[in-house]
């Protein structure tokens, strides 16, 4: 197995998958929303996951879902 | 073709026959003024309602012009992708360690702004309590 530096070329490709995959549906997601798209799509492009959950958190509002969730 | 309703079919007060657009009462100027206005405002309106047809073509034209946007504007993020992660992917390779740490310094950062954008956030709609 080729390695380039300390990691195998597997860990750079996926790496890649998976920063563009969620930068880029940050950035539509946010664009649907009106919310600061290129912000988000940019950030989501540089880290994995704190972009994604900061996103839910702060402008999908996850934690308001779970608050209202009625108890039984 | 079937006649244009006119305000002045309105006015129980008797008008002049000869001319259908006359005021019932020009003697009355406030009543003459609400008159012609209701007349221009009548002629500006038109009679027949819009075709259904227009208001699909406005939606096709308006949704095929918003994907038409939406692909642009991904295009242009996928250049400014592609470049910031070759760039990303090339530091990683050129000194892993310290872009590591470079890594590890922005998401520290990240986490503890956080609670300080969930606050002024909600703090501009007027809800402090989060």
């Amino acid at each position: 197995m080729t390695t380039h530096g300390h990691l195998p070329w597997e860990a750079y490709a996926l790496l890649f998958v998976i920063l563009l995959t969620q930068g880029t549906w940050l950035f539509v997601d946010a664009r649907k929303h009106s919310k600061w798209p290129w912000f988000w799509g940019l950030w989501g492009l540089l880290q994995a996951p704190i972009p994604t959950l900061v996103y839910l958190l702060v402008v999908r509002k996850m934690w308001e879902k779970w608050r209202r969730k009625p108890r039984l | 073709m079937r006649k244009k309703h006119h305000p002045a079919d309105d006015f129980v007060v008797a008008k002049d026959e000869s001319n259908p657009y006359s005021s019932p009462n020009r003697a009355d100027p406030f009543a003459a003024s609400l008159y012609d206005s209701l007349h221009h405002l009548n002629e500006m309106v038109p009679d027949e309602p819009p075709e259904l047809n227009q208001f699909t073509r406005l939606v096709r034209d308006t949704k095929l012009q918003e994907r038409r946007k939406m692909h642009r504007d991904l295009a242009l993020f996928g250049g400014v992708a592609t470049t910031i992660l070759a760039g990303w992917l090339l530091g990683l390779f050129m000194d892993p360690a310290m872009f590591m740490d470079f890594m590890l310094i922005i998401s520290i950062i990240s986490i503890a702004a956080t609670p300080i954008g969930v606050y002024v956030r909600h703090r501009h709609r007027g809800e402090t309590s989060v």
